[in-house]
């Protein structure tokens, strides 16, 4: 286990990278313990849309995995600058918290039932026979530079994509160009590296969702222990999005159940609570949805329903018309990638 | 609307959370005053729009599968946390607050069920960082200490895991062979390591190109291995690593793009061979995505070779025009110089609807059709049904006519004898099931028989349908059957590739099976042999013998 520490700190560290990253969508002008949150959470959810935006014409033109992994680098480094810029204009006030005796031991109970789900994750062993197609995919990328045109069963050369999912949701090169920044390989970056911070991701977006409805702070520390104790209840059956999200978090899918669904929750929230045009926020459901349909082919319709009824809902709700351009933006990478997974397939 | 409650069921183990979901939406239309327009009536829109027939329906319409997936856009988890955070808000009191934390805490625990739960074994400590099984990360380190690219047969409980281990260990099946469908080539390999041939295993690994053997070597299967011609290298636990015995060393060359361009097999002394097979090289060429749009085989000697390059079709090799989605619109068949032919059928054009080929023409060197294969056909048109599975195939000779032969004559043919008062006689010689299409076994299914011979690669099978009584077997040893039918003496036998490939179709005392590759048919009415034919169902031409 001791080969898996030092990715994991270096993992660590590069949410510092994602955090100043996520600057870039956040208006907040001070930042406190929740803007860091969101501009943590934001940052990720940009960093997959521009890896989808990159990803699917590369794949598509058989490019090699060295120029998307160069060509992503430096759109990277780019939003870092800005992030870099932005934060100057900012003012940090990380203030010592005046919690409550319940609300602090909320907090503490909530931070170790969150370790110790990740130190399953970390610790632990979960097989699962899905991971024999995309993490094989990551490998090949990363040991011989191909983008899915190998028969992942076999490996043999095919120079074809074998899936129309391989093209509009090639969440294999998230693994393999973050397993190439950590030196480490794809499955223990998969299997060990991703989760337990992930988990972090997906809770900190229901301390947002607690903190854009709710005012006290035990009320916004209760949505997380209660998603907490949810998530550890709610796998009745192996298909639930709390199966997926504490068992196999690293896979596409599941982290559209897992991080995907909350997050449109939590922004539509936003929307419908603030009332108000607010750019970053639809630049984030924008995001969000490129994110969907990077990490799995179920995350394209998924996406496309969230944000065509909940926009839908939010412009008549609250007739905003002037919403309507941005809503119907946010619906175009979800239909483009349905459509071409669509055309690809030979369905249409 | 059965299917759509059986999913959602099937979804969500029981009723529980919806129920628990509806229940909290309810309290939030009544009591949740600020939060209505916000949260509470967009939850439920969005739970209206997923969780119903109509647009379950549509879903089927462009998806094959995973409507469950769509039901995690349900709100249930953030309904379920913030329904009681409201509650926890509105009090003043800690007690109160703990109360509905407490109260909450405990209807999930009788809603659900716990995740780490011993008995559901869903983590186990790891004892490597890639979360491997212990075995395959050793055999995978051992294996490439051995070769840089390994090519590995290996039992399923290694397979599926090798690849994550390393892209650089080929494997001629991974999931496939669990779960999902395997390559013919792959389920043959499979299918030889599961039964224990380990004979027929070394040949195909030899034919196919993979020279590592991993699988359980434990009491007497580790004496058939070694027997069989496998050399033991090492030993991983309970897993023995071979390499097949007599395969000779293979030299690649590459381009300037790593791509490998040539693979010749050669002997002790270095000089290229032919082994046991008929070539000792084959050459490769790309187009410029980097796709295989060129082969061409040569002897020890240097000498192209001509063998079946498409069917029936014989050359030294082919090149291809592929379009841009890797689909083969034209392909050229080779010479012995490894030229484009001048004679015979010399190309074969390709037309598709989306990924599926819908229409392959044969031609000579003037561009004009020519008929080919066996039975003379010239065109060929496929049809597919709704899932887009090829269900028939029609087969046009040079003049345009239709040629009895192919899946659409066989299943004309099996229409033919529904509804008749016959005694029907099927045997399989070889193999029967190579080219069974969904719509043929639908066909079978209608005389009565149960088996579906899809998957059922090189088995005997024998069937007797008679109006009110249907016979049928089945297996990888041959099967036979006799007995009297209205006064009519028969005997029936059938043996699969594994079991001696024959079939023999005796009637009072007279042979009628024509004993040929596939599926041998002898119809008998009012006591009168009417017909004997034999379908060649292994090849997608399905040959008929008459």
């Amino acid at each position: 286990m001791s080969e898996a520490y030092l990715p994991f700190f270096k993992y660590i560290l590069l949410q510092l990278f994602v955090g100043i990253v996520g600057l870039n969508a956040v208006r907040e002008k001070k930042i406190g313990y929740s803007v860091l949150l969101k501009s943590w959470i934001f940052g990720q959810m940009l960093l997959f849309a521009v890896l989808q935006f990159l990803a699917v014409p590369l794949v598509f033109s058989r490019c090699r995995f060295d120029v998307l992994f160069w060509s992503y680098l430096g759109v990277c480094i780019i939003l870092f600058a800005f992030g870099c810029w932005r934060l100057r204009c900012k003012k940090i006030r990380i203030r010592k918290l005046n919690l409550s005796p319940l609300a602090l031991s909320l907090l503490i109970i909530v931070i170790l039932l969150i370790l110790w789900q990740a130190c399953n994750y970390f610790f632990g062993i979960h097989l699962d026979q899905d991971d024999a197609r995309f993490i094989a995919q990551a490998n090949d990328a990363l040991e011989y530079g191909r983008m899915y045109i190998v028969d992942v069963e076999t490996g043999e050369f095919v120079g074809n994509y074998q899936a129309a999912r391989d093209i509009t949701s090639p969440w294999s090169m998230m693994l393999a160009i973050v397993s190439k920044i950590l030196l480490t390989k794809p499955v223990i970056f998969a299997h060990t590296v991703f989760p337990p911070i992930e988990l972090f991701v997906v809770y900190g977006i229901y301390w947002l969702i607690g903190r854009e409805l709710f005012r006290n702070i035990e009320s916004q520390l209760s949505v997380v222990f209660l998603a907490i104790v949810v998530n550890l209840f709610f796998t009745v059956s192996v298909y639930t999005q709390s199966t997926f999200t504490l068992i196999r978090i690293w896979q596409g899918k599941a982290s559209v159940a897992a991080v995907i669904v909350p997050m449109f929750v939590y922004l539509f929230v936003c929307i419908n609570k603030r009332n108000q045009q607010s750019i970053n926020l639809w630049i984030m459901i924008i995001a969000t949805g490129c994110a969907a349909c990077l990490m799995s082919g179920a995350g394209i319709p998924l996406s496309f329903v969230a944000i065509a009824t909940m926009g839908f809902y939010n412009v008549i709700a609250y007739r905003q018309w002037k919403r309507i351009p941005m809503w119907l933006a946010s619906m175009t990478v979800p239909l483009g990638s349905g459509m071409l997974y669509l055309f690809l397939k030979g369905s249409i | 609307m059965e299917a759509f409650v059986n999913e959602v069921i099937m979804a969500y183990g029981n009723w529980r959370f919806l129920m628990l979901t509806a229940v909290l939406l309810t309290v939030g239309l009544v009591f949740l005053k600020g939060y209505k327009k916000s949260f509470v009536v967009p939850a439920l829109i969005l739970a209206a729009v997923i969780l119903n027939p109509v647009f379950y329906n549509l879903w089927y319409k462009f998806n094959d599968r995973s409507y469950w997936r769509m039901m995690w856009m349900v709100p249930i988890i953030p309904v379920c946390v913030i329904v009681p955070g409201y509650f926890i808000e509105k009090s003043r009191k800690d007690i109160v607050k703990v109360g509905v934390l407490m109260l909450t805490t405990a209807v999930m625990i009788f809603c659900g069920s716990f995740i780490y739960d011993e008995g559901r074994e869903v983590f186990a400590a790891a004892n490597n960082p890639e979360k491997l099984p212990d075995d395959v990360v050793a055999v995978g380190e051992a294996l490439l200490e051995l070769d840089e690219n390994p090519t590995v047969v290996s039992d399923a409980s290694i397979s599926v895991y090798l690849r994550q281990y390393s892209a650089k260990i080929r494997s001629p099946y991974s999931r496939s062979v669990s779960y999902g469908t395997p390559s013919a080539n792959a389920a043959i390999i499979y299918g030889h390591l599961e039964n224990g041939s380990f004979l027929n295993l070394a040949e195909k690994m030899l034919n196919y190109d993979y020279d590592f053997l991993v699988t359980r070597n434990d009491g007497e299967r580790g004496d058939a291995i070694q027997e069989a011609g496998f050399e033991l290298l090492n030993q991983v636990n309970s897993y023995g690593i071979y390499r097949v015995h007599g395969h000779g060393t293979e030299v690649r060359t590459y381009n300037d793009e790593h791509q490998v361009t040539s693979v010749t097999t050669i002997d002790a002394e270095g000089k290229p061979t032919n082994g046991n097979t008929w070539y000792a090289t084959i050459h490769y060429g790309y187009d410029e995505y980097g796709r295989i749009n060129h082969e061409y085989r040569t002897d020890a000697e240097g000498n192209g070779v001509t063998y079946n390059v498409h069917y029936n079709i014989r050359g030294s090799g082919y090149t291809s025009i592929m379009d841009v989605r890797g689909r083969t619109l034209v392909q050229y068949f080779l010479d012995e110089n490894g030229n484009v032919k001048q004679n015979g059928t010399t190309k074969r054009v390709c037309t598709y609807s989306g990924n599926k080929l819908t229409q392959e023409s044969y031609y000579d060197q003037n561009d004009n059709l020519i008929n080919s294969g066996r039975s003379g056909y010239a065109t060929i048109e496929n049809k597919y049904n709704s899932e887009s599975e090829l269900s028939l195939s029609y087969y046009y000779d040079a003049l345009g006519n239709y040629v009895e032969c192919g899946s659409s004559f066989f299943h004309q043919y099996l229409l033919s004898l529904t509804n008749r008062n016959a005694v029907i006689f099927l045997s399989v010689n070889d193999d029967a099931a190579g080219s069974m299409t969904g719509t043929l076994v639908e066909d079978m299914k209608a005389l009565g028989l149960q088996t579906d011979l899809r998957g059922q690669y090189r088995s005997s099978y024998y069937a007797v349908i008679t109006e009110d009584n249907v016979l049928e077997e089945i297996s990888e040893e041959a099967v036979e059957q006799s007995g009297i039918i209205d006064g009519l003496e028969y005997y029936i036998s059938s043996a699969g590739n594994k079991a001696g490939k024959y079939s023999s179709i005796i009637v009072n005392g007279e042979e009628y099976s024509k004993n040929v590759r596939g599926i041998n048919i002898v119809v008998v009415e009012e006591g009168i042999v009417r017909d004997s034919i034999a379908f060649d169902t292994c090849i997608p031409e399905m040959t008929v013998t008459r």
